[in-house]
Parts: structure tokens; sequence; C-alpha cells
């Protein structure tokens, strides 16, 4: 068992993940700390946050005292009732790390059994031990076990943490633990006036004054936070406070402003620059073409380079503005995209630093702007009066592209004097299309024999390259044959090529020659085929009946599956009926297939077009489970369709 | 030159190198340096890594204190292979040290990268103990390597011998061009070995050195149901010794029957019967009728016992030693073997005599007989002594110690009357004194750990199943659900079986779950209520057409590779199920798939359809006993496990009447 520590310390120490310490005071200290313990709590059998589950934390009390000049206090203090073996497991052993410069204060645990036995935890059976040690840090760490832990006990600690220099301003408080809690308080004492803050995925939770200058925000029968499936990431889901504004600071700004300063550094050069690379153009969209293609092309991507070790990408000199990134025809990521945006300013256009959102971590929105989710992470263009954005630096990238999670979030487009708020497109699901061919021959005892061509486009072909880059041939001819063979074991694949990794113009092709036996099913005078190759053996999407959290996808995507299969001599179709066309009234998403008959060569053709994500649609409530869940179910049922040939 | 010579004559300089050219601090030593210019053989494409030098020079001082200097090159071949870059020297903080830890790497280019003491991490080795002195210093490089790069570290230790005793293994998950292990030892001492997986290796010896070395070593992959790599990589097992045999007492093993004398020592004391430990076995065996319940309250209580370990004294021989069985008692948590030692002092408080055995957990072929020696096992387990009264797969006969039932204390989902599996039929240790021996550990049959699943189905003439299964878990097969059940939150468990359902049938909805674990009966039971719309295909308007096989087995490995390099190891396993398809109304059994009968001297395995009335009748067996199949013999196994998933694709035509 390890306790998260307040995030804030993250930013103070080196090693401090987290920092949790229990110790074991003398009696009467204890006994002075302690709430009493309720008969009832003692003799609770069953949880009554939420069924079944393993522990439930009675209290979980946190109090922030932000008030002193020097020093941030928080004093912890949690009850936690034991229900099951695995709640047991859980809590019988405490691994408490902390480091140097915090201070651990009136720290105590202890076991109450159900008879109202107390079992304290002595000073002899806690362990202090470094856990690490590196370059003159160290972390260290107190370790013990629960003495006599079993269901039905009780386990409560508490302990006081200071750290000097330090202030509450971005401290993440969780209002939704891994364990069930009845009640959940967090009392806070700022520094002066009244506590600032911002609540996430919650609205009914507020500081309230209470006593000695604390306020507090409470919480009552908080069920635990779990994992789901496509869920959107926990910090739009686990609802939590984060203490200040989450507005522009001035130090920020300035540094907006300097790395934004960089676009207009070595004028004279990068206009001369610009105007050869836009020789005889136009108009502004061919010229960033040209920028852009430079940019990529000509100059060595050193984040993106799999010659380099971490070590020689450390000593890399560092590029002080675009002419040193062209001098030296190398960059990273991010002096590549000062470089191009250069090219742009040069050449008369308005180009900015995009600060753009993480959807991996927080879907964003221009309208409402927090600065703790916006990265720099392209250069926006005004081009025609709208905002294009580019990133060169993303080695895959192609033109006018962002990667799938900088897609419909918020961007903050800097200058040294300016700042504009927009919402960075989405792209639709043809972009990330999956062209797959495969041209079959069954034999008459089920063995499907044939080639096989993959495209990928978008999306997953940046995911591929950015995956794969560093990857030698054959590593990725394993992998290939890996995935070829994940849902069907028996697979023999071989002559496999991958093209195009390196031009982003292209697709990526992967090729491969296969033998499937036991593909189609034999009964006697029957066979049974489920002419989708490429969807052979694959799980349906949701196996749950039942859905927490909403339900949300990385991009809109699209498959195009095209697949002869020449069958065997002696044998005629008896039902080729397809499974038709799935589509919802939204048409987000839609599933065709098609299949047809060449008699002459008997050949059956199978046609499969696929889209999901249209309209940008990727996010789902709750609610819509049912019905989204009903709709995949049906896709999958469409791909295991099978059809029969008979014996003539 | 052809490339064995080349690699003798490296050798040969290299021997050399080590011993005379001592390199300035940040650049590379001669050896490496000579390990980078060895020309490698030609690989597998897909070769990681290879350790061109992996040496241990074991220096015995005349005050009986070792210094140990590890060498170890490695060429990374790709970029997979940067992981191997990495230094590790494990050390007991309270006996042992590392005197000196370096590493380098050489570029393809020859230029050259020293790592020095900042570089070094320091950190425990086993961060889920509550303590334990082990620790482990790191260099890691595999930022800074890339393919045709050279990594190479020294590692100077030093410790006090618990035993006279080492072991040394040659090969490893990468090919090893060069293995050594040498030992120095004072005048008047000699050594002797054993080989394990390889040809008897006969030392060099030279003065009062001592030197074991193959060379041009192929990796050992890992493959599914293979040993470990361990248990398959060319090792020795290393005696020495002053030869004057009093001064050796406990320190060198020459049978088993000694190293049961010495762990007796450790083990008995610790066996306390005091009265909160008699009264907690009265408590405990108060409503308990007969020796085998009295055994199983016991076991049951002490398996429940939480599983913590606090390792101090290890450098000491206190890694031997349990912990007295009243502060276990007090405490409510320890080890294996204060579990162990727990039981035995229960059991004795009610008259009942019991061992312990130490054993190797995880490959039950991994102990060889011919080295007598502690250093082979990790877990502890015990053997209590019964009366004839008591029936059980787990008892074995005994010469000296009569009819001994096997028991792990510290497993918390195998019974008493069971044994885990990875247990079944290892060589271990009864440590009993003058009695005490090697014993190879009972093999349960088959059917002991029988899986026995009934399904009653209704399938209506739209393809929609709905139905019930019910599944009775005995034995080991009952301990994988209570280690589900375990790792899991109800919530996530019911999850997991809508997961089971929906692997067999899109869109199955889990109607009712229920499950319950009979201890008692060393049994499991599952119940499963569930639906699954569009189960059946239906064609044409007039065929229906479905998998008889509706579920899977939940831990299923599939062989059916073409290539394999190693053994296949088989565990025990029984699986017998039968479903009964009501048919719906105006629809006939056109086709059904054929029979299926395989009997080999692994696994024997069926299937049947009957059509009774209007319902189909499909049942299967599996039954597989523990076998070591050659690598010879992989072909049939991987027919038998092929022609099994096809059987289990095959599907029934129903046709409207």
């Amino acid at each position: 068992m390890r306790i998260d520590i307040d995030p804030k310390l993250r930013i103070l120490t080196v090693f401090s993940l987290f920092a949790v310490i229990f110790f074991a005071q003398s009696a009467t200290a204890q006994d002075k700390g302690w709430l009493p313990v309720s008969p009832s709590d003692l003799q609770l059998a069953e949880p009554l946050v939420e069924k079944g589950a393993d522990a439930e934390a009675i209290f979980w009390e946190t109090r922030i005292d932000d008030s002193s000049s020097y020093d941030l206090t928080v004093r912890h203090y949690v009850r936690v009732k034991i229900f099951t073996e695995r709640g047991r497991e859980k809590y019988s052993k405490f691994d408490i790390p902390f480091v140097k410069g915090e201070r651990i204060r009136d720290l105590a645990a202890r076991v109450i059994q159900t008879d109202g036995t107390i079992v304290e935890i002595k000073k002899d059976e806690i362990f202090e031990r470094e856990i690490i040690r590196a370059s003159g840090l160290k972390m260290k760490a107190k370790s013990f076990a629960i003495p006599n832990i079993e269901p039905g006990v009780i386990i409560e600690y508490r302990y006081r943490e200071q750290t000097s220099d330090a202030g509450a301003i971005g401290m993440k408080l969780l209002l939704q633990r891994d364990i069930p809690v009845r009640k959940l308080d967090y009392y806070y004492k700022p520094y002066t006036g009244e506590p600032v803050y911002k609540a996430y995925n919650i609205s009914d939770v507020r500081f309230i004054k209470d006593r000695g200058g604390y306020y507090l925000a409470s919480r009552t029968n908080v069920p635990s936070f779990k994992e789901e499936p496509f869920m959107p990431p926990d910090d739009m889901v686990r609802p939590w406070i984060r203490l200040g504004r989450g507005r522009i600071s001035i130090t920020s700004l300035l540094a907006k402003t300097q790395l934004a300063g960089l676009l207009k550094k070595d004028r004279g050069d990068m206009k001369k620059l610009a105007a050869e690379l836009s020789a005889g153009v136009n108009n502004d969209e061919e010229k960033l073409k040209r920028f852009y293609e430079y940019s990529q092309s000509q100059i060595n991507n050193t984040t993106f380079d799999p010659s380099l070790t971490d070590e020689m990408r450390d000593k890399l000199p560092e590029n002080k503005g675009p002419k040193d990134t062209v001098k030296r025809k190398s960059g990273s990521a991010m002096e590549i995209d000062i470089l191009f945006g250069s090219l742009a300013i040069n050449s008369g256009m308005d180009a900015r630093i995009a600060y753009i959102g993480d959807r991996r971590r927080m879907f964003t929105s221009s309208r409402n702007i927090d600065q703790d989710f916006l990265r720099p992470a392209a250069i926006g263009v005004k081009v025609n009066g709208q905002w294009q954005f580019f990133n060169p630096g993303m080695k895959f990238l192609p033109f006018r592209k962002l990667v799938w999670y900088e897609e419909d979030s918020a961007a903050e487009l800097v200058s040294e004097t300016h700042i504009e708020w927009t919402q960075t497109p989405i792209s639709p699901p043809e972009y990330s299309v999956s062209k797959r061919k495969g041209r079959f021959t069954l034999a008459e005892d089920g063995t499907l024999e044939g080639t096989v061509v993959v495209e990928l486009h978008g999306h997953s072909a940046v995911d591929y390259r950015s995956e794969n880059f560093d990857e030698t041939p054959a590593k990725l001819e394993e992998l290939l044959i890996d995935d070829a063979k994940r849902f069907m074991s028996t697979a023999e694949v071989s002559d496999v090529t991958i093209e195009n990794l390196s031009d982003n113009a292209l697709p990526v092709v992967q090729k491969y020659r296969v033998k499937v036996p036991n593909f189609a099913q034999r009964t006697g005078r029957r066979m049974f085929i489920q002419p989708s190759y490429f969807r052979h053996g694959v799980p349906p999407y949701f196996s749950s009946s039942t859905r927490l959290y909403s339900i949300s996808f990385r991009f809109p995507w699209s498959e195009h599956d095209s697949i002869e299969i020449k069958m065997p001599s002696g044998f005629e179709l008896e039902n080729a009926e397809s499974p038709g066309t799935i589509v919802d009234s939204g048409r987000i998403g839609q599933h065709a297939t098609e299949i047809k008959i060449d008699n002459s060569s008997n050949t059956m053709m199978y046609d499969r077009k696929f889209y999901f994500g249209a309209g940008g649609n990727l996010v789902f409530p709750t609610s819509s489970y049912t019905n989204l869940k009903r709709m995949f179910d049906g896709f999958h049922d469409a791909d295991a369709h099978a059809i029969t040939l008979r014996q003539q | 030159m052809n490339k064995r010579l080349c690699i003798r004559t490296f050798f040969a300089v290299l021997a050399c190198t080590i011993a005379v050219s001592p390199a300035f601090a940040d650049d590379a030593p001669g050896w490496l340096k000579q390990a980078a210019s060895v020309r490698l053989p030609g690989y597998e494409k897909d070769t990681a890594a290879a350790a061109v030098v992996n040496e241990q020079i074991v220096n015995v001082s005349s005050d009986r204190k070792l210094v140990i200097t590890d060498n170890f090159a490695v060429r990374i071949l790709n970029r997979e292979g940067r992981r191997f870059a990495r230094a590790r020297a494990f050390y007991l903080s309270g006996t042992g040290k590392i005197r000196d830890i370096k590493a380098w790497i050489i570029r393809p280019d020859g230029s050259t990268k020293y790592y020095d003491k900042k570089q070094i991490v320091d950190v425990i080795a086993d961060s889920n103990d509550v303590y334990n002195e082990g620790r482990v210093r790191i260099i890691d490089a595999t930022g800074d390597v890339d393919a045709g790069f050279m990594f190479g570290y020294t590692v100077v230790s030093e410790e006090t011998p618990l035993f006279y005793q080492d072991k040394w293994t040659f090969q490893s998950s990468i090919p090893t061009v060069m293995s050594r292990y040498s030992l120095t030892l004072p005048n008047g001492w000699s050594a002797s070995s054993h080989t394990f997986n390889a040809n008897e290796i006969t030392p060099r010896v030279n003065g009062n050195t001592y030197i074991w070395e193959m060379n041009d070593l192929p990796a050992i992959p890992d493959e599914p149901m293979s040993p470990s790599v361990a248990n398959l990589a060319a090792r020795i097992a290393v005696n020495y010794s002053p030869n004057t045999p009093d001064r050796i007492a406990n320190r060198v093993f020459t049978s088993w029957g000694d190293v049961s004398v010495w762990a007796s020592a450790l083990h008995d004391p610790q066996v306390i019967v005091d009265d909160s430990v008699a009264a907690k076995a009265r408590d405990l065996t108060a409503n308990a009728a007969t020796e085998f319940e009295k055994i199983r309250a016991i076991g049951t209580f002490v398996q429940n016992l939480q599983y913590i370990s606090i390792d101090i004294g290890v450098g000491y021989g206190n890694g031997y030693a349990p912990r007295s069985s009243t502060s276990v008692l007090r405490r409510g948590y320890g080890d294996c073997k204060d579990k162990a030692n727990l039981m035995r002092a229960l059991l004795r408080s009610i008259g009942i005599v019991s061992y312990p055995i130490v054993i190797y957990s995880g490959d039950p072929t991994f102990v060889r007989a011919q080295w007598p020696s502690p250093r082979q096992f990790n877990h502890c387990i015990i053997a209590i002594k019964v009366s004839d009264a008591t029936r059980s797969d787990a008892i074995l006969e005994h010469e000296k110690l009569g009819r001994l039932l096997i028991f792990d204390a510290t497993d918390q989902f195998t019974q008493v009357g069971d044994i885990p599996v990875h247990e079944q039929g290892s060589e271990a240790l009864i440590v009993a004194g003058q009695d005490g021996g090697l014993v190879r550990m009972p093999v349960l049959p088959p059917d002991s750990s029988l899986l026995d699943r009934s399904i009653e189905a209704t399938i209506s003439a739209d393809g929609e199943m709905k139905g019930t299964i019910r599944e009775r878990a005995f034995g080991q097969s009952s301990a994988i659900f209570r280690s589900e059940i375990r790792s899991l939150s109800s919530n996530d468990f019911h999850k997991a079986i809508e997961g089971w359902l929906t692997r067999g049938a899109t869109g199955a909805r889990l109607l009712h779950l229920s499950s319950q674990d009979v201890p008692d009966d060393s049994r499991f039971d599952l119940n499963v209520e569930f639906a699954a719309p569009r189960y059946g295909q239906v064609m044409q308007g007039r065929l229906l057409v479905f998998k008889p096989v509706f579920v899977g087995r939940k831990r299923q490995v599939s062989l059916t590779d073409t290539k394999r390099s190693t053994p296949i190891e088989i565990e025990p396993i029984a699986i017998s199920e039968r479903t009964t398809f009501k048919l719906p109304q105006g629809f006939t059994v056109d086709e059904l798939p054929e029979a299926v009968k395989l009997e080999t001297q692994f696994g024997k395995y069926s299937t049947k359809y009957e059509v009774k009335g209007d319902s189909l009748e499909f049942t299967r067996h599996l039954s597989m006993q523990r076998t070591s199949v050659p690598v010879e013999k992989y072909e049939a196994v991987r027919a038998f496990f092929v022609a099994m998933r096809d059987a289990e694709q095959a599907p029934v035509v129903l046709i409207r009447k």
C-alpha cells in the first residue's frame, strides 16, 4: 500500500512522487489524537457506500495550512474499514518513501479489532531503509506490516508533513479515491484571503468557511474510482480541485513571448531564405508547402533520428535561432517548428507559436482556456483569415495536419505582442483510412492462402511511423507477423515487406503472403467461411453490459477492405447473403458490406466499407452506452458473418 | 583465419589482457577493447545482443573471504538489445560490499565513454519486502547505446560465504561467445564440480586456480510451456573446501542427509509450543473430528495469515531460519518458512509430527540430486506425518518417516490435500535431521484438477441462445478460480466473466452470476445465466448455423508455432464439458461435425455429438498429464493442439423442416 502525496511536492523535490510516513508514538500521545470509534463501525459487515468493496474509508481528512510565509503544512488522518481478503492484502503492508527536506511529524497508526482491541504499530516494527541513492540524492522509506490484519478490522493513520519554502498553489486535490469514502474532507487555510481554486468534473463542491481560518470542501459517500476501456483521460472523469488559478501568469507569459520572439530572430537571413524557397510562387498556401517541405526534409530532425542515442542528443549544440538550424541543417522538433514559423513570418504572414491542449490528458476548449493544459505544439499561420496549424517538427506529419491528440483542442496563438485563441480542427474518418486488400485461394480442406496488402493513411500512418521509426526491418517484420497471427494463431506469414516508412507523402504499405490452415470449417458436405479476413477472430469492442463513464475514441477512422477468394473446385455457393449496411441515424458510423460472385472464375468478391467518428463525434455520454454497444456489436456480427459453400 | 580459431586467439590474448593490463579509469580496459574487436558469428536476424565475455573470477582468501570480479561485455545488435547495456551488482548490506563498479561503452567509431560513480544508482533489491538487506548497484547505459555499440562492465565485490559452494550459469537468453568461471583457492584447498544441461565440463587447473569455460553458446529462446531459461542453460555447481574435513562443517555438504541435519538445526529450535500456540491449536481444531480435518483447520488458518517478508541477517544464515512460532502467531504475518514453522508448532501441540520441506518453487525440474546444497531452493512447505486413516493424493510414502501429507502453507489458493502444480513432481528436501533427504513430491492425477462444466442452452429460430453454465472446479482448477477472484474486485470479476462470454458470443449478456468457494472439498463453483442474441447465424431463412463450443478455457495456451527450440512442459489438467442444446421448433439437424478422438502419451481429447429428440448433446473431454516432451516430438504436440483448436471451431448446421 502506498499513498499519494500532494502533487505540489513533485515540483518541490527531485524525487518526491509521493510520500507518506507512519510512525508509532507513545500510547498517550496516540490516544489524545484519535477520534472515537463507533461500535457500529466495528461491527459493520458490509460496506455502506459501494456494494462488494474490499475496503471503505470511514473518513479521509486532509488539512492544508498555507497561512505561513515559510512553510506548507499538510495533515492527514484516514480511517479505513477492511471487508475482504483483497482489502486485507492491500492494507497489510506500508511502504512509505520520503526525501531530504521533507519533515514528517506526529505520525501514528493502529489497528482496531472487531472486539475493540487496539494493536499499535511499535517503533521496532518500523524499518527505515534507503530505497534509492544516486548522485548524492536519496529516497528513503519507512516500511512496516500491519499486525493481525483481517477482514473486519479498522486501520487508521495520521501524520503531518511540513515543507519549507512551499505554498499550496497548484496542488491537486482528488475528490474521488481508489476506495469508496464515506466522508472526504479537504480543509484549506490559504495564505491570504479566500481560497482560489478550480473544480473539475464536479459542480457541487466548494470551499466553505470553517473554524480557525480554514475553509472546508467536503463530499460524502464517494464511490471508488475505476478504470474502463475507451474512457476519457482520468482528469476528465475523476472529480478534483486545483488550488490557484489556471490563468496565465507573468512568468509564463514572459516565457511564451520569449519563445515567440525566436520566430523573428535572424530576420535578414531568414527573409533571404524565405524568398529563395518561395521564388516564383505567389500564394501563401504554396509558399507554406515549400517551407514545410524544406523544414521537414532538408533539416535533420534530431528528435526522431534513430542513429542518435540519448547521450548524443544531450550533447548536441543548441540552435539559438532559425539561422543556426539552417546553418547546421539539424535541429530538434521544436527548432524545426520555429524555423518553419520564421520562414512564414519573413514571407509576410502572421505566424505564431501554437500552444495546444493534449487530448490524452484533458479535453480542452477555446471557450474556456486553461493554461495548465496547453503546451507549445505547433505553428499557427493565418491563411485567408483563418488559423491553420503546421507541425513539421513532428517528422511523420503531413502538411497542415496535427497529431490526433492535438486535434479538436484549445489553441493559444502567441506572438511577441498578441495572443489569440481558437480551436484546432479535427480530421474526418476518410483521412485515417486503412485500405486492405486480400487475394486468396481457398482449398478443399479449408486452408486459405494468398497475398495481403495493407495501406495505412492519416493518423494510422503517423501512429505507425512514430511508434516504429527506430525499429530495425527485422523487428518490423516480426511485429507485422505477430499482428497478422494475433487472432489467427495458425497463420503462416512470409514474404513480408513494409514500404514508405520514411515518406510521409505516401501511405505506409505492408505486404505479405499468408497461409491459414482451417480458415474455413468443414462439416461433411459444407464449408463455412468468414470472408472478412481482416476481422477474423477480433473480439467485440465492448463486453460489459454496464458503464460508469463516457466513451471516448481517439480519432475518426475508416476501413476499406477488398477481398477476393477463389473457391475450391467442386464447391458451389449455398449462401452468399450479405449482412448489408449498419448505420446510425446521425451517420456517425457506418458498416457496409457487399458480396459478389464471379461464376466464371468461381471467385467471391467481398467489399467492406466502414467508418466511425464522422462530424468529430468521438465522445459519447454514459447514457448512450447501450446504443453504442449495440451498434458495435452489430458491426462485429457483420464482420463475423459466414457464407456457406456446398459440395457439388 | 577461420572463425573459431579467430575467437580462440582472441581469448588467449584476452586472458593475458585481463591479468596484466589495468586501464586508466576513463579508458576501456584491454579485455573490453579486445572483446570489441571480435567478429561475431552470423546469428539469427532478430538476435538482439550477444554476450562476448561473461566471466566471474572468484578469489578465496586464507581468511575465507571471497573477492569476486565480474567482467561482462555485450555487443548490441539491434535496438531491442539496448536493454542489455546495464550493469547490475547485487550485495547484502550487512555482510557484503561492492568494492568497485565501472562500466564503459565503446562506440562503433572506437570512441569510449566511461561511467563514473556519479552514474551509479544504488537500490533495494526487492521493494515488496518490508525489509531486505539485498541491494543492487546499477549503471544504466541503455539510453546511450545503439546497434553496433559494445557495453562492458567490471564489478568487484566482497563477501563472506555461508557455504563453500557456488554456481555459475554459462548461457542466457542471448548468444554467448565466451563464458568462464574461475576459482582461486588458498593453499591446501581443492574444488570439484557438477555440470548440468551440458556434457561434463572439466576445469583447467593451474596451481590453485580452476577455470571452467564454454564458448559459442546459442541463445535460449523464451517459448510457451517451456522450462525456465535457468533450467535449460548449461551451468555448473561447484564445491570447494580445505582438505581438512573437520573445518568444513556446515560449509560443504556431501549428502542430502548433511543438508537436512544442518537445516534442522535452524528450523527445529524455532518450533515453540507455548500456551498461546496450544490455545490457538485447540481453538482451531475444536470442531475437527478426524486427523485430516484437524490438519485442514490449522493449514487454512496459517495459509490465511498475511505473507510478509522481513529479511535481516541473511548473510549470517538468517535467510534459512524461520522466526519463532510464537512471534509469528503474535504478529499474524510471516514468510513461507515462518508459516511452515508456525504450522509445525500448532500441529505439534495436538500431537501431530511434521517436517519442513525446502523446495524450488516455479519449475519442478530445476533441483538436481547430484548437488546437495541449500542453494538450490527458494521456498519452504511442510510434510505432515499422517496415519493410515488419512487418504489423499498428496501423500508420499517415506521409507523412514512414514506417510507424509505434503502441504504448501503459503499458497492460499491450494487446499490441504492438494499441491500447487509447480511443486508437483519436484525434488525437494525434507528437513528431518538424519532421517531427512531429497525426495520427489507427489504428482497428482489430472482428474484431481478436473474442471467439470455443464451447459444447458436453448436456441431459438432467430439464432438467440439462452442458458446456464455450471462449472465445478476441483484441485488446481479451483485454485485458478480462487486466484482470479482474489485478484479482482467483485465488480471486475463480474466484468471478467462478461468478457469470457462475449469472446464466445458477441453481445452475450450475463444475466446472473454466482460463485461459491467450497474449500473443504477443494472445489470452486461458478454458475452463470446468460443470453446471447444472434449466436446462431440464419442463412437463406432455412439454415441455422452455430458453434457448439461456446466458451473456452480461461487460461489457454496455444501451441501453433511451427518452430520450436525447447522441450514442452505439459501440466496436468482435466476438463469435462457437456452441453445440451434445445433446438428450435421446426428445425432439424442437417450436419454435425465429425467426432474427434485424439490419444497421445501426454494427453487425450475427444468430442461427441448426439441428437436426442429435439435436443443436441455435445460433449468434450480433455485430459493431459504432467509430461516433459522433448523438442524432437514437438510436431506431435503441435498437431494435438491444432486438431483440438480446429475441432472447437466446427459448426453445427440445422435446417428448417
